[in-house]
């Protein structure tokens, strides 16, 4: 493999981070940071010097990127994302362990939420908005605003976009790749600002409305306030971020549908109805539950809660409005099984995806079918399309590896003691990126108590579940570097 | 009268062809590119063959397309029969008749392609051997499909047999399904454009406009036959199979495909779900067994092939098929088929032939667009903003009778309008005219005769 040209465009990619690096230092100084300002100042230099380090020592590449190199690109982006990010915690002294503050900055970057904070309020205001900052830049993906940004990327650049984009196969809405990155964060912007203006409507302000917005649209889940979203008792501000959480969970080519024809290409969509519907039936049976035992006494309370939490745990992104973990155990295992669903293909949440649910239920179903017709030749067929046969030989793997990955964090972090809900839901929390689990680290406990390997187990299994397991498999395999 | 033909491709379309037309006297030449057909046919035909491709002018020219009356492209090349007729139009040809293989662009573009090619007749093959086999299939009586409104909208004449509702209850009676009206009735050489208490009477071809979503169960209730259809097993999976088995999907309750090549058997399974398709071999016994064929209710053999279509469709009757169907492609023994027992027999180029035949005899009127030698007219027409009917309702409107507004296509939407319904600019408007309403439409409706051949 050529390592040269990955390292150039590591190193253009670092530059773009150390430019992101800066926008948190506003918010220090107008709060009176200094110290924090500082440490954002130096970080940002510091990340600038090694991106030019690494463009010096790739700068007699080719242009060519092959696949390798994309994967190598992507992979090591990631990584070096998530490294860099932590430095602010570091230097600002709000997290002194490096273990920690680099769980903290791949949790917010893979738009995670888990968080080793235990007094999230102590913490000062610069360095919270970099936390949901980096949650923001992550949930439609460093690569994908990489290449908005530089559209001199190339051929290249259609493979990387593919990589970091989930779901089981990466629709480009224009023919080149570039104005696809660029159509998508402006989708992306224009509901940041929306949300932005519905936030401050309902009463909060301009910080708290940002921040919000930022860990909202990327389904990141972290929340500068210690309770989340309940701490600011409003049902507005919860009905708000319940819609904008949906809005983030479905596929962004959808919108994009919607701005050409303003038709209603949303309900033809069968995916999204299959996501609606689950969200429906999902909230109803928990309310039902709930009201039955008798957790709540007020119905409406009772759905509203029951709603945020689920379209919050569906869409990964791990707020709370109410302390699920307390709910009664139907609720509980419910919220679990939809941490493995997670949202729509194309959007900015994690877990695995609706489409790849639907076509492996569909693929096995086929399998039934040939067990007595073996004659018979079929395709999956998802809403009225077929799927092609590599695309379900490509889910069949990927649900494989994922549920691998998961049983392989369960085992490495319930090393140690943890009983078997905190490691169970800890790895999926993680893998899936939602962020809160139940138990220790349900939405009132938090991930501190682990050791320092194990959060570096959950920073990889963070890493996994954003670039959907074939990326970094591909890098740690023995094959991908032979030459 | 004696009249001059050219007919391009000596096949089984145009050696048919050929032969017809010069056994009743007219002059015929043959342009043919293959040296052995010609000189085979050369004893067969009374008729002039011109060596060489018929889409070269010089060609064209020595083969005096200038003079003719009618060229007929119907080799087995689209393309070249497309470009062919074109040129011997510019050449002075008066009329041009064009057959190709593909369905789609026929039902959708066809008009365009009339426009564009200077075509006075486009047919296609396999459109009319798939009406062929879905008659066969339901005992349906189409006689012909005419395409309007890019395919969403259909005019069928049906054959209208004595047990027909049409021709026991009078029309305001009938439940026609929504989205579909009948428009005339032919009796002998008669016209009738019926009000609500005409009755249709047995023998009678009755024209029907209706919404290509529910022209299935307007022929069901036209014809009165059984409403739910059991397993169709189709052999092969060529285009005619696709085609046959989309159509039938409504209809059927199961329609199964046999194809023998593993790739093709993929593709076919990944076009629309409710088809099964099964790999293997439908000349197979053990496969037929194994799939419960005999349990079927139709089986069609569309494998390209007549011997195996043949073989297949034997099986299938010793199995117990009730409706037996065999495409044939040679058509001269197709009563040793009929020897055998298979009663049904489709031979797709055998039709083409026929249908240009009929079109000649019918004194160039090509089509039901144009009915009763243009005593009424079927006129598809984009709605102006300059027109006086655009955002009036029907009822203001008061079209007179003779004159039927039978169909409204907007965006992807088509209905059969009512009087509340009003008309909006962009709308296709598919009108149906008696001669002297013609004035009336030219006032209300301006703009291009959509269905007149633009001048080439």
């Amino acid at each position: 493999m050529n390592l040269y040209p990955p390292l150039r465009v590591l190193g253009r990619l670092l530059s773009v981070i150390a430019l992101a690096e800066l926008v948190p230092t506003l918010c220090c100084l107008w709060y009176g940071e200094g110290a924090a300002a500082l440490a954002f100042v130096a970080t940002a230099l510091l990340t600038g010097l090694c991106g030019l380090g690494l463009m010096y020592l790739g700068r007699h590449s080719s242009g060519e990127l092959y696949r390798r190199e994309g994967i190598l690109i992507v992979v090591g982006g990631w990584v070096l994302a998530s490294l860099f990010g932590a430095l602010p915690y570091l230097l600002s002294g709000e997290i002194s362990h490096p273990a920690d503050a680099l769980f903290e900055s791949a949790s917010g970057f893979t738009t995670t939420g888990a968080s080793i904070l235990t007094d999230i309020e102590a913490v000062g205001r610069g360095v919270l908005f970099w936390r949901c900052f980096t949650q923001w830049l992550g949930g439609m993906g460093i690569i994908v605003l990489f290449v908005a940004l530089l559209p001199e990327l190339g051929p290249g650049a259609r493979f990387l976009y593919k990589l970091e984009v989930p779901g089981p196969t990466a629709e480009t809405l224009h023919p080149r790749v570039h104005d696809t990155a660029v159509a998508l964060w402006q989708i992306y912007l224009l509901m940041s600002g929306a949300q932005i203006a519905l936030l401050l409507l309902a009463g909060l302000d301009l910080y708290d409305a940002m921040t919000h917005t930022f860990s909202t649209l990327s389904t990141g889940g972290f929340s500068p306030r210690g309770a989340s979203v309940a701490a600011f008792e409003s049902p507005w501000v919860e009905a708000i971020v319940i819609v904008f959480m949906l809005a983030a969970g479905a596929n962004f080519s959808l919108y994009y549908g919607l701005r050409q024809h303003r038709g209603s290409s949303l309900w033809r969509d069968r995916e999204f109805r299959l996501y609606a519907g689950l969200i429906l039936l999902i909230s109803v049976v928990i309310c039902g539950n709930l009201l039955r035992t008798g957790t709540y006494e007020q119905a409406p309370r009772a759905l509203l809660d029951s709603v945020f939490q689920v379209v919050s745990i569906l869409t990964t992104t791990g707020f709370a409005s109410a302390d699920y973990d307390a709910w009664p155990n139907l609720s509980r295992v419910l919220l679990v099984c939809l941490m493995f669903v997670g949202g729509c293909a194309g959007s900015t949440a994690g877990g695995m995806k609706i489409m790849r649910l639907a076509i492996g239920l569909k693929a096995a179903f086929r399998e039934i079918r040939l067990i007595f017709s073996p004659s018979h030749v079929m395709s999956v067929f998802v809403g009225g399309k077929a799927v092609p046969d590599s695309v379900v030989r490509s889910v069949a793997g990927f649900l494989i590896l994922y549920f691998a990955s998961w049983v392989v964090g369960l085992v490495l972090l319930t090393i140690g003691g943890v009983d078997l809900e905190t490691s169970m839901s800890a790895s999926i929390a993680t893998l899936g990126n939602i962020g809160p689990g139940l138990s220790a680290v349900g939405p009132t406990g938090n991930f501190a108590d682990f050791s320092a390997w194990q959060k570096l187990v959950m920073v990889v299994l963070m890493w996994i579940g954003r670039l959907e397991v074939y990326a970094i498999a591909a890098v740690v395999s023995v094959a991908f570097w032979r030459r | 009268m004696t009249e001059r033909y050219v007919v391009m491709g000596a096949g089984e379309v145009g050696s048919h062809l050929a032969r017809t037309l010069s056994l009743e006297g007219h002059n015929v030449v043959v342009i043919e590119s293959d040296a052995d057909r010609r000189d085979r046919l050369q004893d067969e035909i009374d008729a002039t063959i011109v060596l060489g491709n018929g889409a070269h002018i010089a060609v064209l020219e020595s083969a005096g397309v200038s003079e003719s009356d009618l060229f007929m492209a119907v080799s087995s090349n689209d393309e070249a029969n497309l470009v062919a007729a074109s040129l011997a139009k510019r050449l002075g040809a008066r009329r041009t008749a064009v057959r190709v293989g593909v369905t789609d662009d026929i039902t959708v573009h066809r008009r365009l392609y009339e426009a564009v090619f200077g075509v006075d007749l486009l047919l296609s093959t396999q459109l009319q051997a798939t009406t062929r086999i879905l008659n066969h299939v339901l005992g349906h009586n189409t006689l012909e499909i005419e395409y309007l409104a890019q395919g969403k909208v259909q005019l069928r004449k049906i054959h209208l047999e004595a047990g027909s509702l049409l021709t026991r209850k009078p029309l305001h009676e009938m439940k026609m399904p929504k989205g579909s009206l009948v428009v005339a009735f032919f009796r002998g050489s008669e016209l009738i454009i019926p009000s609500g208490d005409d009755m249709a009477q047995a023998g009678d071809d009755a024209l029907v406009l209706s919404k290509s979503e529910v022209i299935a169960s307007v022929e069901r209730s036209v014809s009165s036959k059984p409403c739910s259809f059991g397993t169709v097993v189709i052999a092969g999976g060529g285009a005619t199979s696709f085609t046959v088995a989309q159509a039938l999907a409504a209809q059927a309750d199961q329609v199964k495909i046999i194809e023998k090549d593993r790739r093709r058997a993929k593709q076919l399974a990944s076009r629309f779900p409710d088809l099964e398709v099964l790999n293997g071999d439908a000349t197979d016994i053990s496969l037929l067994r194994a799939e419960r064929v005999a349990s079927a209710r139709a089986f069609i053999a569309l494998m390209g092939n007549d011997e195996r279509n043949l073989m297949a469709t034997l099986l299938a009757q010793e199995l117990g098929v009730p409706r037996v169907i065999a495409l044939v492609e040679r058509t001269e023994t197709s009563h040793l088929w009929r020897k055998l027992g298979l009663m049904r027999i489709v031979s797709p180029r055998r039709i083409a032939a026929e249908r240009i035949k009929n079109y000649i005899d019918r004194g160039y009127n090509s089509n039901i667009v144009s009915l009763q030698r243009g005593k009424a007219q079927v006129i598809e027409r984009q709605l102006a903003a300059a027109s006086p009917a655009a955002g009036v309702t029907l009822a203001d409107i008061k079209p007179p009778r003779g004159l039927i507004v039978g169909a409204v296509a907007r965006g992807d939407r088509v209905f059969v309008p009512r009087g509340s319904d009003r008309l909006e600019v962009g709308d296709t408007v598919i009108l149906f005219v008696q001669e002297e309403h013609l004035p009336t439409v030219r006032l209300l409706f301006p703009g291009h005769e959509s269905t007149q051949r633009a001048p080439v």
